[in-house]
């Protein structure tokens, strides 16, 4: 008789422990969750502040260079493509479009040398160029986050029931190939 | 059980000098951030014991007026990151500026390559915006070509202060009449390695063996101290802190030993970018808990 009770308290030991793992893997999957969810906050807020920098910026280059429209228009075009993505994926892709166009409305001033040395536009420089790093940073942050909450999804005991949490997998936020940044295109020399 | 117990004991010198050898290795494989000595890390050996007196003179008259911290510090390279990468991996490693406020600067300073920056934390980009740190780096480059790089720090830390007081600093440098600084920026990009838990898996299946040998053992350590370490892992998890609790394999490997690593396989630390684990402080001096979001200016001259 005393084996089975000393049986039983040690069956219900092992069900107190396996519950304990269960409570304290929950809160840390959620914890993860909230922090992938905060990190993307952080990325989108920078993501604004670039968007909102870049009207100056075409305006400040068109004070000085007011014929060359097809830029303007490709900026203005990939901006608004930014404010409309949703998605990480969208978001990264659109955000290189941008990239792109600006980096080609900065290359510009090599052509306008009063542009170039005009305040307005190096502090504009400056602005994008602290962005960038801001979104850079921002970026990283969230793609650690998204590591390790997606390796306690899919690792034990959290592959159990994440489903039934409704927590699915976060995506990277990965930005294309070859168009990390504005700074990709020559730069410019003061 | 003699048998058993010499067995036990062999695994486990075997693991935890497997343990000591990846985690060394992995805290070695990036960027090493210099051990937080002072206020002025001369790591790349720029300043003479006078500069650096006459800097961290400076920094203390910022401290007493703005609050805040700022840490001057020169590297020997840049081992292939960007400055920009290297700012971010020093503001979170160093954690300048108050907890909550986040009231820090940092001015790196790169000789052999050239290279500087003034990385500001997220307190303090309101009244050091972009352009401002880009005003300071462009007036540090007149005092770099001349070589005169104490000079030059301490007029970077008065121009901080000045931008966070908005009140006009004594000047205790005059910068040297010379034509406007370069500029140019480089992307920061990070690299993940973790080779960590692939070691520990094959190290862990070879104690499944080892478990048949030593079969009391085990259930000591399940019935008894596991349910300990879990319930401080609970409570501490309850006050925020993260904390590894027993997985599977984990119970399976290593025993005694609660496994205190601070990344994957499972159990997570709360984002921070993906920094190296050295670069503590010693010696009285240390960050007050800032956070840096890369903001800031970076040069050359």
């Amino acid at each position: 008789m005393k084996a089975f009770i000393r049986f039983l308290i040690v069956l219900l030991i092992i069900a107190v422990v396996i519950g304990l793992c269960g409570l304290i893997s929950y809160n840390g999957l959620i914890r993860k969750d909230e922090t992938v969810k905060q990190t993307w906050s952080d990325i989108d807020a920078q993501l604004q502040r670039r968007a909102e920098l870049i009207p100056n910026l075409v305006n400040t280059v068109k004070g000085y260079a007011a014929h060359e429209e097809k830029i303007f228009a490709e900026v203005a075009q990939a901006r608004e493509n930014l404010v409309k993505a949703a998605t990480p994926a969208d978001k990264a892709a659109a955000d290189a479009e941008l990239n792109t166009a600006v980096g080609r409305l900065l290359a510009i001033s090599e052509s306008y040398p009063e542009l170039k040395a005009a305040d307005a536009f190096v502090r504009l420089q400056d602005e994008l160029a602290g962005t960038e790093n801001r979104i850079a940073v921002a970026r990283t942050r969230y793609n650690e986050a998204v590591k390790i909450y997606n390796a306690a999804i899919r690792g034990i005991p959290g592959v159990y029931y994440a489903k039934s949490l409704k927590l699915e997998p976060a995506a990277f936020y990965e930005v294309p190939a070859g168009r990390e940044s504005v700074e990709a295109v020559p730069e410019v020399q003061f | 059980m003699k048998l058993a117990s010499i067995v036990s004991n062999l695994l486990h010198v075997v693991l935890f000098a497997a343990l000591t050898l990846v985690s060394a290795s992995k805290a070695n494989a990036e960027f090493a951030v210099p051990p937080l000595t002072g206020r002025v890390v001369d790591a790349g050996s720029v300043f003479t014991p006078d500069e650096s007196a006459q800097i961290e003179s400076a920094i203390l008259r910022l401290e007493s007026a703005t609050g805040g911290q700022m840490v001057v510090t020169t590297l020997p390279s840049l081992e292939g990151l960007s400055i920009e990468d290297v700012g971010i991996r020093l503001g979170d490693a160093w954690e300048i500026g108050n907890k909550g406020k986040d009231d820090g600067a940092i001015l790196i300073i790169v000789v052999p390559e050239r290279k500087m920056r003034l990385e500001v934390g997220l307190g303090w980009e309101g009244p050091i915006n972009d352009a401002r740190a880009g005003d300071v780096i462009r007036g540090l480059a007149p005092f770099f070509r001349e070589n005169k790089y104490a000079d030059g720090a301490v007029w970077a830390v008065e121009s901080v202060q000045q931008y966070v007081t908005g009140k006009e600093v004594d000047r205790t440098v005059s910068a040297p009449a010379s034509a406007a600084a370069n500029t140019d920026n480089t992307e920061s990009g990070t690299e993940e390695n973790s080779l960590l838990y692939t070691i520990l898996g094959v190290f862990c299946s070879i104690p499944l063996f080892a478990l048949l040998f030593w079969c009391l053992w085990a259930m000591f350590v399940i019935v008894v101290l596991v349910p300990i370490w879990l319930i401080v892992a609970l409570i501490l998890t309850l006050f925020g802190i993260d904390c590894p609790f027993p997985d599977v394999s984990m119970l399976l490997g290593f025993g005694i030993f609660p496994v205190l690593s601070s990344s994957g396989g499972g159990v997570g630390s709360s984002g921070s970018g993906g920094s190296s684990s050295s670069g503590g402080s010693s010696g009285g001096y240390s960050g007050g808990g800032g956070s840096f979001g890369g903001g800031g200016a970076s040069g050359g001259w």
